[in-house]
């Protein structure tokens, strides 16, 4: 999701989140708490539109993720 | 029994500079292992990393006690020994032959037993009994090491060489650029525990070994700025 999110340039509708991330209204629903919970997404809400941004802290957790995931693939781990 | 004198092969003039080159190679294996230890507080289910982390610690810790146990050895080679003996006394001076000796030691141990893990973990195996046995190995080794220094360094060179061509044959699988780049670090590093066999008959050999491990070491590095570059550059 947050990879969505961020290939959107950060920014994205949550329709749109959940046609992208392909994922259910009650999947999306679960898993979005979580990362507001977190504080890697936040909802931003203007002129009644909601979109869903990602925070400083959901980019660096993509960052440490994409790193994390390079270094598993150079260690065969 | 082994005592100071019959593992420092480092020629005098090249004092300090090993201690450089050790200082080198345990912040670059550090800083790996802190990087490995963070990836596995991102995925606590990745055990695998733990065990990375680990491996790298025990090399980073060894390469301090090394460093220790050099810069105690070299001081007492730079002074003479009937001087030390003279002043400090004969117990004294034992008690620090001794003390080397245990740092060399330990730094045998904690050696064998990182490379071993990076080893294992190049494996897709799940850890079985073998590795008991290999760890057993690995200190009966160490035991050995007190009689004949070089024991270590083969039994370095024998896991090293083993990794690095693991590494090579995860390339020629994956055809992933810095698996290769690990290979070659690795490739270095195995051949400076190579050199290091041969250090009691040439003291030049244990200079030309460390700058060897320096240049792997330092190759090692690049391959984890690499790493870190490629994840900077993915969406």
């Amino acid at each position: 999701m947050l990879h969505t999110i961020s290939n959107k340039g950060g920014k994205i509708k949550p329709t749109h989140l959940m046609y992208k991330a392909n994922l259910s209204h009650t999947q999306m629903k679960l898993y979005l708490n979580e990362l507001i919970e977190k504080n890697l997404v936040e909802e931003d809400t203007q002129k009644g539109r909601t979109m869903l941004v990602i925070t400083q802290k959901g980019f660096s957790f993509i960052q440490q993720f994409n790193q994390m995931k390079e270094f598993e693939k150079t260690f065969g781990l | 029994m082994v005592y100071w004198l019959d593992f420092v092969y480092s020629p005098p003039g090249f004092y300090g500079k090993d201690i450089a080159i050790d200082i080198v190679s345990a912040v670059v294996v550090l800083l790996i292992a802190v990087f490995s230890f963070r990836n596995f507080l991102l995925d606590k289910k990745s055990k695998r990393h733990l065990i990375l982390s680990t491996a790298f610690f025990l090399l980073g810790l060894s390469f301090i006690v090394k460093i220790l146990t050099n810069l105690l050895s070299h001081s007492e080679t730079m002074l003479s020994k009937q001087f030390m003996i003279s002043i400090l006394g004969v117990e004294v001076i034992r008690s620090f032959s001794d003390l080397s000796a245990l740092g060399f030691l330990l730094f045998a141990l904690l050696t064998l037993f990182g490379f071993y893990i990076l080893y294992a973990l190049s494996s897709k195996d799940e850890l079985s009994m073998n590795y008991v046995i290999i760890a057993y190995f690995i200190v009966i080794s160490t035991y050995f090491t007190r009689f004949t220094y070089f024991i270590m360094y083969i039994t370095t060179f024998i896991f090293l060489f083993a990794l690095s061509r693991r590494y090579f044959l995860s390339y020629q699988d994956t055809k992933y650029k810095n698996t290769l780049y690990l290979c070659i670090s690795f490739g270095i590093i195995t051949l400076s525990q190579f050199v290091f066999i041969f250090t009691s008959s040439n003291p030049t050999m244990y200079a030309v070994a460390e700058l060897i491990q320096l240049v792997g070491y330092l190759f090692l590095l690049y391959t984890f700025v690499m790493v870190l570059r490629n994840a900077k550059k993915k969406k």
